[in-house]
């Protein structure tokens, strides 16, 4: 074996460790993505989820099937707070008025998850006991706006001034990814996604 | 054997590559499905709710409206609205109740351009046996498509959403407040309770607090009168450019006061003026007694008769009259007074408290009900029974071409101050004072404490008038 077969040697070595080296980030920046991307996603599927159901109810705002049960748009939200809502619909259309309120609940709810923010966002029709799904909601911030265009200060002592309403949500994945390196900033580790609808009118209360 | 491991290395890792390509691309494609997906659900949902929106601008233009959509292009969609309004054309054609409270009663469909004249001599829109005191809902089912169909891609499929509204004529008994105009301008320390409309521009000055709904034709303008001020507390909205038109159909009410109410006028066919007195009886009768001015002008004896046999749908008609009125009601009632051209007729006196046997503020079930209806004014009348007195109105108060108040006497009340206390509405053409006003506020005459029976959202005294204009009631999407 001569001088330049151990050269040939050494190189190959040298350059298939390399290449495997590179193999196994390129693994590893791999199963990464893939990690992020499909939290990604279901962040942004929950989102969409949330924000189809939020838009289904709060359009139904001062709805009933049986107009003449809830006539006075002024009497529709019974309450109303930063990260709180309750207002009278009829959630199933069926002629009877139902109360439904929506809140978020404390973040030391679901210390079982990664993501320090994660909430549940309650939805509770009549006096039915709380029940909360882990979407990964960690912001649902309401904002109220009177006729005339100014902001309500929270909790809204007088509802009956609620014209327009702005919802914001933000939902993050609830595992993340890599949360355990400390020297990752947290917002870093867990995809995130937020909405904003501006100007929610529910139509009935502009009714009469 | 270097060379095939090495070979082996980079098959096994470019397997692995691809799939994670191929979960990639499959992640894209899912994130990309959902945001489709949402956007196609919202561009349903706005194209369903601009239908809705174009149905009941074209209903409230057009009480008779009742073509609908079909298959409109919009915004890259389709839509399609369908309406049923009782008060709709049959093809080109409007149904009519012909000659109502006769035998000959039947409903016809009419060319649009001969519906003013059958109006005029009585008949109405909509089919015969229906209410046309309001009470018939159009609906409007408003449906969104989109993407077109037409020109969908294959692997798309169109989503649909659905808006459903209900409209029904605005009845003039759900205000707390209307006037065509106002001289008085609401002002800080004034609280106004119900929905409250002007036909004008609103003015106000500071913060008064409007408990209901607010509506102005033409705007509202605040009053700084040298100083700014605050803004006024709208706590039910407000909304701009809604003119509401008061139709005056005495006909309509004199038919069904023929149909089961009851009507007293001058009956020679002289056309003189009655003057009427009448007292409700908290047993459900009423005493009352009248004179028509024939020249010996004297009143007839007293009569008590039950309000359910006197009146059976409770409308009474006084034509070219006046009427006194005072009692405490059981059962509901519209009395309505006309002038019909004669002169110091039209008017209501109230002539001591006014008020319902069962209160609906302690009994939500009461069905204790009254409208008054004069073609001008209704007035608290000066007398021993008012004077210096508080004084109970519970009533929706129409006035036609006049206003609503106390006396001059009244307003002075020698010196006194005194409350008025109002459960019902005020519906006028123009404002009238109810005091004498020192800096710090009245100090003769009446105190004005209002109160607004939120029964009037849903129920109505029998016949109460109505406006032309559909208002939605209900809104589901």
């Amino acid at each position: 074996m001569g001088f330049s077969t151990i050269i040939d040697i050494l190189g190959s070595t040298l350059i298939g460790g390399m290449l495997l080296l590179i193999l196994l980030r390129l693994n590893d920046a791999g199963v990464q993505n893939t990690y992020t991307y499909g939290g990604e996603l279901i962040v942004q599927q929950n989102l969409v989820d949330l924000v189809t159901l939020l838009e289904h109810d709060f359009r139904k705002i001062g709805f009933c099937a049986d107009w003449k049960k809830l006539p006075e748009p002024t009497e529709f939200i019974v309450a109303a707070d930063e990260s709180s809502i309750t207002f009278y619909t009829d959630v199933d259309a069926d002629g009877n008025v139902d109360t439904l309120q929506y809140y978020a609940g404390p973040t030391n709810e679901l210390v079982n998850t990664p993501n320090p923010r994660d909430r549940l966002l309650y939805r509770v029709v009549n006096s039915q006991t709380p029940r909360g799904s882990n979407l990964g909601v960690t912001e649902f911030k309401l904002v109220y706006y009177d006729e005339l265009g100014n902001k309500l200060a929270t909790p809204v002592l007088n509802t009956s001034k609620i014209r327009v309403m702005e919802i914001n949500i933000k939902v993050e994945d609830v595992y993340g990814y890599d949360t355990s390196n400390p020297d990752k900033d947290t917002t870093d580790m867990y995809a995130s996604a937020f909405w904003k609808q501006i100007r929610l009118v529910a139509r009935n209360l502009q009714n009469r | 054997m270097g060379g095939k491991a090495a070979m082996l290395l980079v098959l096994g890792f470019s397997l692995i590559f691809l799939v994670f390509g191929n979960n990639f691309n499959s992640l894209t494609t899912r994130a990309v499905d959902n945001n489709s997906r949402y956007y196609t659900e919202t561009m349903a949902h706005n194209i369903a709710v601009a239908g809705a929106n174009l149905a009941s601008n074209a209903v409230f233009m057009n009480r008779s409206w009742d073509s609908g959509y079909k298959d409109l292009h919009y915004q890259g969609g389709i839509l399609n609205v369908y309406i049923t309004n009782p008060s709709g054309y049959s093809g080109s054609k409007v149904k009519v109740c012909h000659k109502p409270g006769t035998k000959a009663e039947h409903t016809i469909s009419i060319a649009s351009s001969a519906v003013p004249a059958h109006l005029a001599h009585g008949d109405y829109l909509g089919e015969c046996g229906g209410s046309s005191s309001g009470d018939s809902l159009v609906t409007i089912y408003s449906e969104g498509i989109f993407p077109d169909p037409a020109n969908c891609p294959p692997n798309i499929t169109p989503d649909t959403f659905s808006v459903y509204v209900e409209l029904q004529p605005s009845n003039f008994a759900k205000y707390g407040n209307y006037y065509e105009s106002m001289s008085a301008i609401p002002a800080t320390g004034d609280t106004f309770s119900g929905p409250f409309h002007v036909n004008s521009t609103l003015k106000t000055w500071g913060s008064p607090v409007f408990l209901g709904k607010v509506t102005s034709k033409g705007g509202w303008e605040k009053v700084m009168w040298g100083h700014p001020v605050g803004d006024p507390e709208f706590q039910g909205g407000y909304q701009s450019g809604v003119k509401v038109e008061r139709p005056w159909d005495t006909t309509h009410f004199r038919t069904r006061a023929m149909m089961g109410g009851h009507i007293i006028r001058d009956t020679t066919g002289s056309g003189k003026r009655v003057d009427v007195e009448l007292e409700f009886l908290s047993n459900g009768k009423i005493k009352y007694r009248y004179k028509i001015f024939d020249g010996s002008a004297t009143w007839t004896p007293y009569e008590v008769k039950n309000l359910t046999t006197f009146a059976p749908n409770g409308l009474i008609y006084i034509e070219k009259g006046n009427l006194y009125v005072k009692g405490t009601l059981k059962g509901k009632a519209t009395i309505v007074v006309t002038q019909n051209g004669v002169s110091n007729c039209g008017n209501i006196f109230q002539t001591d408290d006014l008020k319902y046997k069962n209160d609906p503020r302690d009994d939500p079930n009461s069905e204790d009900m009254l409208g008054l209806v004069a073609e001008k004014n209704i007035r608290l009348q000066y007398n021993n029974d008012t004077k210096h007195e508080d004084i109970i109105t519970q009533a929706s108060m129409y006035s036609k071409d006049g206003n609503v108040g106390p006396d001059d006497a009244l307003v002075n009340n020698d010196g006194y101050l005194a409350s008025w206390k109002i459960l019902g509405g005020i519906i006028a053409k123009k404002t009238r004072v109810t005091a004498r006003y020192h800096s710090t506020g009245p100090y003769k005459g009446y105190r004005f404490v209002h109160e607004f029976d939120e029964r009037f959202y849903t129920k109505v005294p029998p016949y109460f008038p109505h406006a032309k204009k559909y208002e939605v009631v209900s809104w589901f999407e």
